[in-house]
């Protein structure tokens, strides 16, 4: 399957011939939404908490670019380095020059999406750095050369007796299992020498409050510890929407994260990292950097509709209830956010012309604004990208690729369409001629066809009908 | 201001604001029963082991415990001289010099004993405090995780707790906060739960009750 969202049609049809794919993703996504819904019984609790997250983060983004300066500041005075990058490259170029400054050739990564955003491990592979993921779901699509499914669990996509194969092959000194606390153990002794000797560790940001200049990091193994504690330097990437104003706003945020995520009331670890080991002080990074990555996200913010993207907290239940992602899965969508959340952030990423096929994969059903836990309407943002992906050229510029879509004969046809619907001679001879003609319509070649019946124009219209009926 | 910054910034400016819909209430979560039975019901549920003790029999408990698990060799900060009775106990204090030596942390120690700050009840949550006096691998390497959580020092909510640190912190935090809620755990094979990922495998939680002439103000 190609990471491309430009074959997304191709990918998608793949998929769904796959049964063994189709079944990991049914039984994993009942297995979440079970879990999430028992850890909200009570609707009306849900909706006080997610209309009070919602406003937490609309605060936050109605004064994005005074927070960001505000944590800059704060995070410079605890002696956390920070730099701002607008894209990918200037990301990883930024990453890469901290590594070399400090000799570093051994890195560790905790879970960071925005690092498969910009294609981090292949970029410092390419520089003779090593990166090893120690998130165990990134870990096992890490070796398998492939990349994640699913934001919180990368490797969704596999059954255990996949994955017992895949350990046998890259660990052949080990008898093969498919008992899961001895794949974990394996693992585990596996990563723990790669902690041992790594120079530099990075991670993703959760949350950043900007009032104290905090990163908080959310996980339940502690790799994401191991990655901040136990490295000489610890380097955080984190999208600029991830910034709130005050610790006060953070245990809503993270109640709603791990509820809706993976149904905890809260995950193992909550990780609060203020500045870099102080000098009298025994562990920990001495010292610890910011990349703070734009990469497309201000395109969005400058609409105010399509800034209500920018609210996501990266739970992933949007995908979890997915009627489309659920039997498709992650990969056919070849983009690194996959899911309802993943079709309205990629084509700011990434812009409308190769993404323009991403909101159209929906019915509109609405489960994921449903099951938001910041309210984000995304059925009416995947409505929107579908105008913005046909408009015309020459309207006031919104995003990179919009009027991707447009066809000439889809305007030619549609142009005939509104011509002969405001003139009703016109309109009568047109609909005289599809009823007696209509039967050649199946005929037609037409994209309609491939998944569907073409449905036979009836052979009275109703005007007729309703003129004959008429006293 | 570095050419990025700038960039950045100035597009985020351009943008037209709009005003901020009434903030929502903060929602109240309703749960059953005193914030210490919440508490331990919590961290049992999430694999956690709990005993409740008074401060006289620490030390009785804490022998009984290292006896009952098999722990041969200790790393704390805390002054446990009453361990040296315990026969082929090696213990290490957490000094500088011994922490800088990974590989007696990453390949010898069986357990690490901690002093959690704070606990929240709502989440079963030891909230640990980690600065000079407290090293943060202790609790993180070592395949057990032994800590002493002083009774007094329960919030109900993370939102209660937040509220002392902002009065009591004027917006400096210590180098490092982590809230510990089990044994380090991962369910990414086939969702099947597996504990101690990369952090210990046990998580033992010493609750102890002191006289109110033994309790300091705003935690330990």
């Amino acid at each position: 399957m190609a990471m491309e969202p430009a074959f997304f049609k191709k990918n998608a049809r793949e998929a769904l011939k796959d049964q063994i794919l189709r079944k990991n993703f049914r039984g994993a996504m009942d297995f979440l939404r079970l879990k999430r819904s028992a850890m909200f019984p009570d609707p009306e609790y849900f909706e006080e908490l997610s209309a009070y997250g919602e406003s937490i983060k609309q605060k936050a983004l109605l004064q994005l670019p005074d927070l960001l300066q505000q944590l800059e500041h704060n995070c410079q005075r605890n002696g956390i380095q920070v730099w701002w990058a607008e894209d990918a490259t200037e990301a990883n170029q930024h990453i890469l020059r901290i590594i070399n400054e400090n000799n570093g050739n051994k890195v560790v990564k905790g879970k960071s999406m925005v690092s498969e955003e910009t294609g981090l491990n292949d970029f410092l592979l390419g520089q003779n750095i090593e990166c090893i993921e120690t998130d165990m779901g990134e870990y096992i699509v890490q070796q398998s050369g492939e990349h994640p499914s699913h934001i919180i669990m990368p490797a969704i996509h596999k059954n255990v007796q996949q994955i017992a194969s895949l350990f046998k092959k890259i660990m052949p000194d080990t008898a093969y299992t498919e008992d899961v606390d001895t794949l974990i153990r394996m693992a585990r002794d596996e990563m723990r020498d790669h902690f041992f000797h790594a120079d530099v560790g990075i991670t993703g940001v959760n949350f950043a409050v900007a009032s104290t200049g905090t990163l908080c990091l959310v996980e339940n193994e502690g790799n994401g510890r191991m990655s901040t504690t136990v490295p000489r330097v610890h380097i955080a990437m984190m999208g600029i929407e991830k910034v709130v104003a005050d610790l006060s706003d953070i245990p809503y945020l993270l109640e709603l994260l791990t509820k809706s995520a993976t149904g905890q009331a809260i995950s193992t670890y909550f990780n609060m990292i203020s500045s870099p080991r102080k000098k009298d002080e025994t562990d920990g990074p001495e010292q610890v950097h910011l990349v703070l990555v734009d990469n497309g996200r201000s395109q969005a913010y400058a609409d105010k509709e399509l800034r209500t993207t920018l609210q996501c907290i990266r739970c992933g239940a949007c995908m979890n209830h997915c009627p489309v992602y659920t039997r498709i899965g992650g990969h056919a969508y070849g983009t690194v956010y996959p899911g309802p959340i993943g079709k309205i952030i990629s084509p700011h990423l990434l812009g409308l012309e190769s993404t323009k096929d991403l909101p159209t994969a929906s019915s509109l059903c609405g489960a994921c604004e449903e099951v938001c836990p910041v309210k984000i309407p995304i059925p009416k943002i995947l409505h929107r990208l579908r105008v913005e992906a046909n408009k015309a050229p020459g309207a006031a510029p919104v995003m990179r690729g919009q009027g991707s879509s447009r066809t000439k004969t889809e305007v030619r046809i549609w142009q005939i369409w509104s011509y002969t619907c405001v003139h009703p001679r016109l309109y009568h001879v047109v609909s005289r001629l599809i009823a007696v003609f209509g039967f050649l319509v199946p005929l037609l070649k037409s994209p309609w066809k491939i998944n569907r019946a073409m449905p036979v124009p009836a052979t009275k219209s109703f005007m007729s009908q309703y003129v004959r009926k008429k006293p | 201001m570095s050419n990025a910054k700038q960039q950045i910034l100035s597009r985020l400016q351009a943008a037209k604001m709009g005003i901020l819909k009434q903030l929502s209430p903060k929602p109240i979560a309703k749960q059953i029963g005193t914030p210490m039975e919440i508490f331990c019901r919590c961290l049992q549920q999430n694999h956690a082991e709990v005993i409740q003790l008074s401060q006289a029999d620490l030390p009785a408990e804490l022998t009984q415990l290292i006896q009952r698990k098999g722990i041969k060799s200790l790393v704390t900060t805390q002054d446990v001289a009453y361990l040296t009775s315990v026969p082929q106990l090696e213990i290490l204090p957490a000094t500088k010099k011994t922490l800088l030596d990974k590989s007696d942390l990453f390949y010898r120690f069986d357990a690490g004993l901690t002093t959690a700050k704070f606990g929240i009840a709502e989440t079963g949550s030891l909230v640990l405090w980690l600065d000079k006096d407290q090293p943060r691998s202790i609790s993180l390497v070592p395949p057990i995780h032994i800590c002493v959580f002083y009774a007094e020092c329960l919030y109900p909510t993370f939102a209660h707790l937040v509220n002392s640190i902002n009065i009591y912190c004027s917006g400096q935090l210590p180098t490092n906060v982590v809230l510990v809620s089990g044994p380090s755990k991962t369910a990414d094979i086939q969702q099947t739960l597996a504990y101690g990922a990369h952090g210990p495998k046990e998580l033992i939680v010493l609750i102890v009750n002191r006289q109110p002439d033994q309790m300091a103000a705003f935690g330990v």
